[in-house]
Formats: structure tokens, sequence, C-alpha cells
């Protein structure tokens, strides 16, 4: 069965819901996670970029 | 609560402009290959028409002063000096697009590929220099990179949603359209990372927790969670449909709109919000306003479609 999502597709939309649970810690001052989403972000952009080229490499 | 100023909407224009030339030049230099030449001669109009607004804000700029912030609701104000500086640096790149615009007729007949390149590297050129700090240090290195990432973003949004749109009635380009999501996807992303690296460059001093900023951030989370899910498993499941030459069945073909839409509308909001500071409106009332936008956005693209007469499918 194919699944829904790749990877990087995954690890970049756990970082957005992360970025948006984030928000209401950041304004109470806690910055952890909100800077933890955009380093997981990175994570994702990088898995997909990797993906891609492999493939475009490999075609 | 709006202090809305004549140039503000200037730097907005030029940069919406700027961002659409140069992806229009960018893609339509990668597309034109022996499958997607006909998409990137779609490209042709709008690369045109944007590189041509540019040209018309630049001169209005040029005359008066215009000013631009960073994206994702980090503030980075380059002072007037770094604009005037900015104009000086430009002005011999402006007299290449006006040259590049007087040729673009026959350029594109003969040589296409080539004047793409040139209309994305011009562009590049132009965008990324909208504020010059004086010296080569990591101000500088924020404003090239912020400057230039609208052009993967917006830009590239914009020439996505143009040729979904100039595509709607013909299947097969529509499937070739689809075969190719996952390259513009991997731009929108790697220019989101770029811009967010951008900021973390002059994070200290740029960083303001108002509510402008939170609602820029969640804006953000929506279009990454909207691009996601749009060019992951809806557009393989209408490119099934397209692949087997089959029709879009209308309950998708209208998330496909909403989602669209979304994406459209977001990073519109986005761009406006960093060229256009002075809006202190209360985070729900932001939140409204872009809601009501994309619901907007959704309607008019009904409508396009034929709805409420008949809804293509």
């Amino acid at each position: 069965m194919k699944s829904w999502f790749t990877w990087g597709e995954l690890v970049v939309l756990i970082a957005a819901i992360l970025l948006l649970v984030s928000l209401p810690l950041l304004a109470a001052g806690r910055a952890g996670l909100w800077f933890g989403a955009q380093g997981l972000y990175f994570i994702g952009v990088a898995l997909i970029v990797g993906r891609y080229f492999s493939r475009y490499v490999r075609d | 609560m709006f202090e809305i100023s004549f140039f503000e909407i200037v730097a907005f224009v030029r940069q919406v402009s700027g961002a659409v030339a140069g992806a229009g030049g960018l893609h339509g230099w990668l597309l034109f290959n022996r499958q997607h030449g006909k998409l990137s001669r779609l490209i042709e109009p709008l690369m045109i028409g944007g590189a041509v607004i540019y040209l018309v804000a630049w001169l209005i700029g040029f005359v008066g002063q215009s000013l631009a912030q960073a994206h994702v609701g980090i503030s980075l104000e380059p002072t007037v000096i770094d604009v005037a500086r900015s104009y000086a640096v430009q002005t011999p790149l402006a007299i290449v697009l006006v040259a590049l615009l007087v040729t673009s007729k026959r350029g594109l007949s003969k040589v296409p590929r080539l004047y793409h390149f040139l209309f994305f590297v011009v562009m590049s050129l132009l965008i990324s220099t909208y504020a010059i700090s004086g010296h080569i240090d990591l101000r500088q290195v924020s404003y090239v990179w912020h400057g230039w990432h609208s052009i993967l973003t917006l830009g590239t949004v914009i020439v996505l949603d143009y040729l979904f749109f100039v595509c709607r009635h013909n299947r097969k380009l529509l499937a070739r359209l689809t075969e190719s999501f996952d390259r513009f996807t991997v731009f929108i992303l790697a220019g989101l990372a770029i811009d967010i690296m951008s900021t973390y460059l002059i994070l200290e001093e740029a960083l303001r927790l108002d509510a402008r900023f939170f609602f820029m951030q969640t804006v953000v989370g929506v279009l990454l969670i909207n691009g996601i899910l749009l060019s992951g498993p809806l557009t393989r499941r209408a490119a099934v449909y397209l692949k087997s030459e089959r029709k879009i069945p209308g309950r998708l073909q209208a998330v496909l709109g909403l989602f669209g839409a979304t994406s459209l509308v977001s990073w519109n909001t986005i761009t406006f919000l960093d060229f256009v500071p002075n809006i202190s409106l209360p985070y729900v009332a932001l939140l409204v306003i872009y809601v009501a936008v994309i619901a907007g956005g959704f309607v008019s693209h009904l409508i396009i479609e034929g709805w409420p007469v008949k809804v293509r499918a």
C-alpha cells in the first residue's frame, strides 16, 4: 500500500503543527519549542530536497 | 489602525512583480525541454508582465522612496541610506532589464531558454539588492537572502497557480504540470528555509513579539500544512486521474481549489504585511480578515469554474 506522505513531507507537517503549538508558549516567554519546530522544518526540507535530487539524478 | 503609505504599496507591488518575473524566468528556463516546452511558453506573458510592472514600481520608488522588511513577521528595516545605495546599484540593472524587455519578442522566439535564464538572473540581482548596507556583513547577507527568496516562494506559487489557471481546460497539459508539482514544492520549501535563515542572521535586533509577529507565524504554519497536503496526497490523487485520462471528481477539484486559494492568499498576506508594517489590528481581527480573504479567493475560484451554474469536473 502506498503511504500518504513521504518522510520529508511528514517531518515538515509535524514541524508546522509544532510551530503553531509553540506560539502560546513563545508568548509566555518559552521559545524552546519554537526553535525546535524551525530546526525540524530544516530537516524535513533537507529530506524533501534530497529525495527530489536523488530521483532527478536517477532519472 | 491603518497607516498605509503610497510607497509601502509601491514596495509591495515591486516585490510581488519582481518575484513573479524572476520565478517566470527560472521555471521557464527549467521547464524548457521536450516534454514541458509548452508550459514554458505559457509562462512568457506572466514573466514579461511582471517585469514591466516591476520597472514601473521601481521608477516610482526611485523618484520617491521605498522601504522593505523581512518576512515571517521578523522585521528588518533598511535605513533610507541603505535604500538610496540600492538604487545606485540597481540603475544599470534596470537599464539591462529594459533592454531585455525591448528585445524580448525576438529573443524569446529565437533563443527562448537563454532569455528565460537572463530574466531570472537580472530579476534575481534586482530583487536581492533592495537595500545595500555599505558593508559585506550579516545584515547585507540577510537583505540578499530575504529579497531573493520571494522568487522561490511567492513568485513560484503565483507562476504555479497561473499555469493551473491557463491549463485548466487542457487535460494533457494539466497532467504534465501535475507531474512537475514536486519540483515547484522543492523550490517553495527551500525558499522559506532561506527566509528563515536570513532572519536568524538579524534575530536579536529584529524579533518583536507583537500581534503581527504571532499572526504571521500562524500563517506560516497554515501555509506549510496546506502546502504539504496540497503537493503531497492531493496532487498524487489528482495525478492518478489525469494520467489515466479520467475526470477529476468534483469534490477533489473543489478541495484542490480551496488549498490553492489558501496557498496564494497566505503568501500574499505575508508579503503584504511585510511591506505595510503599520497595521496595528489585534490578532483575532487579522485572523478573521485572513479567513475571509481565503473564502473570497475560494468562491472566486468556484465562479471561474462555472459555479453555481455548473461545476466542471
